[in-house]
């Protein structure tokens, strides 16, 4: 058995933890009445697909690459081929785009691959379901949170590709445009 | 007082001590959710959940009651009542105000202890009953522990008995008129924390409730029991620390003594109260000691202590 002098002190302590607890404010948020602020890179939200806000054009071109890398396998878009765009960037658009977000893990990488900025996470908390359905994001309600955006940019994640390629080059000490040939940077 | 008064008193105290027993889990759990810096219940009832209680009540009651098959049908019935019954007869024995008590008896400290102990049979017929080896195995650690923790606890409560002469509880308050118990030097304070520690074993809370001990005994003997012969134990939990704790205060702090116009009763039961939060305050800075240590404890400190304040008592009353 361990000293008595010892047992005691250890005794004491463990009180007055507690006792200091006791007149200490907690530490809980009341959440649904208290809302905290949301990260700038906030993962847990739902998707959007976003829209050029001056020309008001989708931004997905339907090139397929979050469908390609994404490790839940639950993007599926269908290509389809259009009128060229305004604002020069490309003419296809996505036909069918389906994101089952039952499945997704937050990973990110939709956003990180994508070439046209279109697909982003939305920095705001994820309203729960109860059905199945309700977790299931097809074309119109991702273009639909896409259209919430325009009015409240402020809830769109502060990651989108370009500009989690512009952190990365900017912490490796790179200009972007001195790696690209000229004529394919993004603006 | 005439049969029909005092069945009435009993009825008051009854129903009194059942209201403030459904509080108490409410209190627990505020408190025990500050010391860990949480806020507990809080959106039933707003603010600071006062209803509670009532609603967990409520859903005790509604619940589907279920019977283990296998089960000892006699035992499983009675067993809830075994141990509620017991533990809400320690509070006919507290005086209350002066020389009132519903049961004022020459003995009644001692009836006390002996009604406290009868609660350890329902829980062994709870353990038995429910042919389900984990309620066996936690009703024979309750046994074990509680015939343990008898003895200290029995022989704390005897140094207030020495110091006044009497095991009658009216008795004991009357000569603390002018010194508390608890005042006495080395004695009382040392008769006191044995007391409270034996307590907290008789009322399974930790650091020694190796009864409960959910990580190895999912809950205790009751675990099969469900609706509202849960909140039975629960409730019969509660009513036997509470009122450990009214004994704790009318032997050790003077029970119904206090100054000013306020009443006995309100003084005991601040007294109790305050006895109670300092049991919880012990219960929520401990993590739970293994079987032997709690064995060792109760044999090798608390055994000896109360041992040697009682003989100190016995020695300071025959001198005095």
């Amino acid at each position: 058995m361990a000293p008595l002098g010892l047992v005691l002190a250890g005794t004491l302590q463990a009180m007055v933890t507690t006792l200091r607890n006791l007149v200490r404010r907690p530490n809980t948020v009341q959440y649904p009445a208290v809302a905290r602020p949301v990260p700038g890179r906030w993962r847990a939200g739902s998707f959007a697909l976003t829209y050029d806000p001056e020309t008001r054009e989708e931004n997905c071109i339907g090139c397929r690459l979050c469908e390609y890398i994404c490790p839940s396998q639950i993007i599926s878009v269908e290509l389809v081929k259009g009128e060229p765009r305004k604002n020069g960037e490309g003419a296809s658009y996505a036909g069918r785009f389906t994101l089952d977000f039952q499945a997704c893990i937050q990973c990110e990488l939709c956003v990180q691959v994508c070439p046209a900025d279109a697909i982003v996470m939305l920095r705001e908390l994820q309203e729960p379901s109860f059905t199945r359905e309700g977790l299931f994001l097809d074309r119109d309600r991702l273009f639909a949170n896409g259209r919430r955006l325009l009015e409240r940019p402020e809830l769109e994640s502060e990651a989108t590709a370009s500009r989690l390629q512009q952190w990365t080059d900017a912490r490796r000490g790179l200009e972007r445009a001195e790696l690209a040939p000229a004529g394919e940077a993004k603006p | 007082m005439g049969g029909l008064g005092s069945v009435g008193l009993a009825a008051a105290v009854l129903a009194a001590a059942m209201g403030v027993v459904a509080y108490l889990t409410w209190l627990e759990r505020k408190f025990a959710a500050r010391l860990q810096n949480r806020v507990g219940p809080y959106w039933v009832g707003y603010p600071h959940g006062w209803l509670q209680p009532i609603a967990d009540l409520l859903k005790l009651v509604v619940k589907e009651d279920i019977v283990p098959r296998r089960a000892d049908r006699l035992l499983f019935e009675l067993a809830p009542l075994l141990v509620l019954v017991p533990a809400l007869a320690g509070f006919a024995f507290l005086p209350f105000a002066e020389g009132r008590a519903v049961a004022d008896h020459p003995y009644s400290l001692a009836l006390f202890v002996a009604f406290a102990s009868l609660a350890l049979l329902g829980i062994f017929a709870a353990g038995w009953g429910s042919n389900n080896k984990y309620a066996l195995l936690s009703a024979l650690r309750m046994v074990a522990l509680l015939v343990s923790y008898e003895i200290p606890l029995v022989l704390a409560l005897l140094v207030p008995a020495t110091l006044a002469g009497s095991l009658r509880l009216v008795d004991i308050v009357e000569a603390q008129r002018g010194l508390w118990f608890v005042a006495v030097p080395g004695v009382g304070q040392a008769a006191l924390v044995v007391f409270l520690l034996a307590a907290l074993a008789e009322a399974n809370k930790a650091p020694l409730d190796i009864v409960e001990a959910e990580s190895e005994l999912v809950a205790a003997y009751n675990v099969e029991y469900t609706g509202i012969k849960f909140g039975l134990f629960y409730a019969a939990e509660y009513a036997h620390t509470l009122a450990l704790s009214g004994l704790g205060a009318t032997v050790f702090l003077g029970g119904y003594l206090g100054s000013g116009p306020v009443p006995g009763s309100v003084w005991l039961a601040l007294k109790s109260l305050g006895l109670f939060v300092a049991l919880l305050w012990i219960r929520w800075s401990f993590l739970r000691m293994r079987v032997d240590q709690a064995m060792a404890l109760n044999w090798k400190v608390l055994f000896p202590v109360s041992l040697a304040s009682l003989v100190t008592a016995g020695l300071w009353q025959v001198r005095g």
